[in-house]
């Protein structure tokens, strides 16, 4: 597309009001091919040929070339760099020269998975012939055996790897000892407690495939991750090369800042991010250029394609459906259809959660709209590298929300574009997820003592408590299954509820129009709600939770409603405290209780909260495991000394928690939860728990790594060169996704980096900390507080209690 | 249940008859006795206790070498050792399977397959496993003729470890044999013992004929006894009452305990469960074989 006559018309524009913050560019970059050193066999060069593919570029040389030596590789190239051609042309190699040889695909979901069967298949129709399916849930039985006998390339997920192919390795017997490659795409998804689960899942893969005589060669690939080759190694357990030096050509990539223009005259307020966004996508179809916008919840996505088919039809009728939502919940036709059309050029701009993210080709797109920061940097890159295929120019627009985080983004630009992405972390060892896997590898072949030596430090300590639960049999040096039924059955690989509910549209005569899983359903479907879906508005009659299906009729309003979610720490149990340092620090079970209590109604547009009702559903508990730390009042007095608000500053400390303590406990940060929370401990105190039933023993180690932990925290914040505190520190990291539209909810702001830094001396009996005087306020001498009579803990968490959920009614009664 | 009761009894005493005059008519006087009301199994209470002891002791039997995969446990013995009448049984079987009947009617063709055999070329299999699928078998039991009685044949597999032994003998020794005669052999012990030979890496092909009981039970009994299990078909055809038998359920933990106390007390009665299996399917192919299909 033309970036700079677009950003002519936008400036020219009614609109327009300065929203440009800043530009960034990207520079084009030429494509660098290499020549391939055997040449490949003639009808696959046809093949290709045919797909208009006649030179390769570097990074597939180099992927290709390593591939065919044996050696296992990741490719981390941009998105759209050709990294399926890195594996594909030595997979189909191997058919041809192998008629007996098979491969393995893995993809983390199955509509990647049938993605990638629609480009094999052009292969194989193409003049290559071969045979290949997707093995998965969708798989009908018939199907399943004639797949397993003479399919050459199997396309599943991990998840049907784990419980229905490893587990019946039997049946699987010809495609394992034949097994060439194993390709496994997408692998920085596979991270945190999935991550781990995966990792033991492909253990156990190449020790089935050893038993029948395989060594497969594995060729991964990731998006820009910190560590792509740590990470992969450390997944699939083996030497991986690296293919980082992307050949592939660019077109320059424009990249726009557009801060929505404030709208009051304290500067406080600004426009909705979705209506500009809106505007910018409407304006872009008109232009013929195919757009994509993500956004950060499911509602967005509905609430911008509204916004824009409205403008299109002011502009001209026939063009409002050009634009679609595109998120999870759609049942998978219609999303198979919207890709399509996508695909084919007859939609002209998608608005999608990060379901998009993912590799699913949906062809050359122009433009991508970032409507608030992803939550990380990898996943930015990932959705800005959906615009721009090939050489031609493209154009990003990143639009902050106005909350604290992104406003600070959009004021920092070198922060955002001078960041490395994120680490991926994985913990095969964790004792709690290894143990399905030693049940799980013991019922596939037994055990030996090495093999279980090489599982992880406890592994040996956990077979030995498996024998003694009449799980295993230890017999001349081998475990042997003797449990019962199929232990793989027993875990789930991924951290989410079962639980999905099904959305029946009554006035249609009962049609399912979607899904969705639980926790959402009471945020997004619970009755009275009014439910978007195709950006239409249905008024939720009932939600039954027994049977899990919400009923829905369309209704023609101008709002929709946003729930309010309260979230609890409670400690159940208290299992064991110490007194560490200054402070007391516990570990035990709590329960995070989540209550959906009530909803406002937001007109669309204005934005204004035009009602709000009750709701009466049961709350959710989550019972896990964590650990707190009480602070002394003395500690907290001295923050009030300096003038600030012990607890912004304890919320900035949990803020940080949740980036460090992943780094010593090895999960990713979405694994743990952490918050202040003062009802039973009367003050205030910071917890740090696993997201996870049962707990998975992060906040374990946690508390025996205190010390190392809260010292990284006062590091990091004090080497952090922000002002008042920023998303690398004491800022809230922001979830990749929301139950919410974050254009509604509250602004809040950063928390006290000055107030932590004087807690975290404290905690850590450092020199006290000298914080700079709060601003408007003069000189940088402590005040005198006045000495009162402590209140009695349990009266001080009844009161800070009974404060707190009076000012979150009331802030949820708020007219915005 | 009394109705259906009614209806098998009239058609047993039809049965009896028609047995007795092919007896006669070969020359000697029947000697199988038909039940005409169902023998009660004696289930013993769960926590039974069985005399304990080393396997050599309570199961007598060799251990045999299997050309290059190890050990295993192999009893050999007489069928009359389990049952007194098995003499006169297998001189039943053996007329049974020599005289030429109808079997064209009432669902007994697949033992067509049989006729054209010596007796010696048929064996009878019951495979005792830990699991329905993906789980290792540790007991291959077999019965076949050897021209002057019936002999029961268990390879054994005393651990896991002696599992690839037993599945390569159990290989190797059925190619003497042409047929194969199985009690639910279709759906469950040929598959499975397939699949073990896969996962130990054996190459395995049984025997051409292969007939299973249970279809042909289920084709000629319909829904005149309550299910087709081979012990109901056992209490009602068969003229023998289990005493303490093991029930199937618990043997896949009884084998495990054998495995790692190395107590034979249970396993002992596992054996004992597998050559009553065994010898009830002898007998029924007997009965059915009497049987001149006539209505």
């Amino acid at each position: 597309m033309d970036v700079t006559k677009f950003l002519k018309r936008i400036e020219a524009a009614d609109f327009y009001r300065d929203q440009v913050v800043h530009k960034h560019a990207i520079p084009a970059r030429k494509a660098r091919f290499a020549p391939i050193k055997t040449p490949l066999p003639g009808p696959l060069r046809d093949v290709l040929g045919r797909t208009g593919i006649e030179k390769l570029y570097s990074h597939q040389v180099d992927a290709i070339e390593a591939l065919r030596t044996g050696r296992s590789v990741v490719i981390v190239t941009s998105t759209a760099s050709g990294k399926t051609l890195c594996y594909n042309i030595p997979v189909l190699e191997s058919l041809l020269e192998d008629s007996e040889s098979r491969a393995l695909y893995l993809f983390p979901t199955k509509a990647l998975a049938q993605d990638q069967l629609r480009v094999l298949r052009r292969y194989s129709e193409g003049g290559l012939q071969f045979e290949a399916g997707t093995y998965d849930g969708d798989t009908p039985q018939a199907l399943r055996r004639k797949l397993r006998d003479s399919a050459r390339i199997i396309l599943t997920n991990p998840d049907m790897l784990h419980s229905g192919i490893l587990p019946n390795h039997a049946k699987w017997a010809p495609f394992f000892s034949r097994l060439r490659y194993v390709v496994v795409d997408e692998i920085h998804t596979y991270r945190g407690i999935f991550g781990s689960h995966v990792a033991n899942v492909m253990r156990r893969l190449t020790r089935i495939c050893e038993h029948y005589g395989a060594r497969p060669v594995f060729a991964a690939s990731s998006a820009t991750i910190a560590n792509p080759g740590e990470h992969a190694e450390k997944l699939l357990g083996r030497k991986m090369k690296v293919v980082a030096r992307d050949g592939s050509p660019r077109g320059r990539k424009q990249f726009l800042f557009w801060n929505p223009p404030t709208i009051d005259v304290q500067e406080m307020e600004r426009r909705s991010p979705n209506i500009e966004a809106a505007e910018l996508v409407a304006k872009l179809v008109q232009d013929d250029v195919q757009t994509i916008a993500f956004v950060r919840a499911r509602v967005v996505s509905e609430v911008i394609t509204r916004y824009t088919r409205e403008k299109l039809g002011e502009r001209r009728a026939s063009m409002s459906d050009a634009v679609h939502p595109y998120r999870g919940g759609y049942l998978p036709e219609e999303r198979r259809a919207i890709e399509r059309r996508l695909f084919s050029g007859d939609l002209k701009a998608v608005i999608s959660t990060n379901a998009l993210e993912l590799g699913i080709d949906v062809g050359a797109l122009h433009a991508s709209i970032l409507v608030g920061y992803p939550g990380s940097i990898a996943s930015t890159w990932q959705q800005a590298g959906r615009a721009g295929r090939g050489s031609e120019e493209a154009l990003i627009i990143f639009i902050p929300y106005n909350s604290p985080l992104d406003q600070y983004l959009a004021k920092h630009p070198d922060y955002f574009f001078g960041r490395s992405p994120e680490n991926a972390i994985i913990d095969p060892e964790n004792p709690h997820i290894l143990l399905g896997h030693v049940r799980a590898a013991a019922f596939e072949l037994p055990l030996g003592v090495k093999e279980v030596e090489g599982m992880g430090e406890y592994a040996v300590s956990i077979a030995e408590l498996l024998e003694e639960e009449r799980e295993l049999n230890f017999v001349k040096g081998k475990w042997f299954w003797r449990g019962h039924g199929y232990p793989s059955a027993d875990v789930n690989l991924r951290n989410i509820s079962p639980n999905v509910y099904t959305i029946i549209d009554e006035s249609a005569g009962n049609v399912v129009i979607g899904t969705i899983d639980e926790a959402s359903a009471f945020q997004q479907v619970h009755p009275q709600a009014i439910y978007l879906h195709e950006a239409e508005t249905y008024f939720v009659r009932d939600l039954d939770t027994d049977k899990k299906i919400a009923f829905i009729e369309k209704t023609n309003v101008d709002y929709y409603t946003q729930s309010i979610t309260e979230v609890q720490v409670k400690v159940d149990r208290e299992e064991k405290s110490a007194k560490w340092r200054v402070s007391e620090i516990c570990y035990g079970d709590v329960s995070v209780t989540s209550l959906t209590f009530m909803f406002r109604k937001i007109k669309f547009g204005s934005r204004d909260s035009i009602g709000y009702g009750t709701c009466d559903l049961p709350a959710q508990v989550l019972e896990t495991t964590g650990l707190w730390i009480v602070p002394p009042p003395e500690l907290l007095s001295l923050v009030r000394t300096w003038g600030r608000i012990p607890s912004e500053g304890l919320l900035g400390l949990s803020n940080i928690l949740r980036e460090v303590v992943p780094l010593f406990v090895m999960c990713d940060p979405l694994d743990i939860g952490t918050t202040v929370n003062s009802r039973s401990t009367g003050g205030p105190a910071v917890y740090v728990y696993d997201k996870y039933p049962g707990g998975l023993g992060f906040s374990l180690k946690a508390y025996d790594l205190v010390e190392e932990i809260m010292t990284a925290a006062l590091e990091l914040i004090e080497t952090c060169s922000c002002k008042g505190g920023c998303p690398s520190c004491v800022g809230s990291p922001i979830p990749p996704f929301s139950q919410l539209d974050p254009d509604t909810g509250a602004k809040g702001m950063i928390p006290d980096k000055e107030a932590a830094l004087v807690i975290l001396h404290g905690l850590l009996e450092r020199v006290a900390y000298k914080p700079p005087p709060p601003q408007g306020r003069r000189g940088d001498e402590p005040v005198e507080r006045p000495k009162g009579k402590p209140l009695p803990i349990e009266l001080e968490g009844k009161l800070r209690e009974g404060l707190r959920k009076t000012k979150e009614r009331k802030r949820a009664r708020e007219v915005l | 249940m009394i109705e259906y009761r009614e209806d098998l009894r009239r058609e047993l005493e039809a049965l009896k008859k028609k047995a007795e005059t092919i007896f006669k008519r070969a020359g000697r006087v029947g000697a199988i006795d038909l039940p005409l009301q169902r023998q009660g199994v004696e289930r013993s209470p769960s926590r039974i206790v069985r005399p304990s002891g080393p396997l050599s002791e309570l199961v007598p039997g060799q251990p045999v070498e299997a050309a290059g995969r190890g050990v295993f446990y192999r009893v050999l013995a007489g069928a009359e050792a389990i049952w007194q009448d098995t003499l006169a049984l297998h001189r039943e079987y053996l007329d049974a399977l020599a005289n030429p009947f109808q079997l064209e009617a009432a669902g007994l063709e697949p033992l067509l397959a049989l006729k054209d055999l010596r007796p010696e070329e048929v064996c009878y299999l019951d495979l005792e496993t830990t699991g329905l699928s993906m789980a290792p078998l540790f007991l291959v039991g077999l019965m076949y003729t050897d021209g002057d009685r019936l002999v029961v044949d268990q390879f054994f597999a005393r651990d896991y470890t002696e599992e690839p032994a037993v599945l390569g003998f159990t290989g190797s020794f059925l190619e003497r044999f042409r047929a194969l005669v199985t009690f639910n052999g279709f759906r469950f012990d040929v598959p499975f013992l397939h699949e073990r030979m896969t996962i130990a890496g054996i190459e395995f092909a049984e025997p051409g004929i292969h007939v299973d009981l249970l279809p042909i039970a289920r084709k000629l009994l319909k829904k005149r006894t309550p299910d087709h299990k081979l012990q109901t078909l056992e209490s009602f055809l068969c003229r023998r009452k289990r005493i303490g038998d093991m029930p199937g359920s618990e043997i896949p933990d009884v084998y495990h305990e054998f495995v790692r106390s190395g107590d034979a007390a249970d396993i002992a009665a596992v054996f004992h469960h597998n050559r009553l299996d065994l010898l009830t399917m002898v007998q029924l192919v007997t009965i059915f074989l009497a049987n001149t299909g006539e209505p």
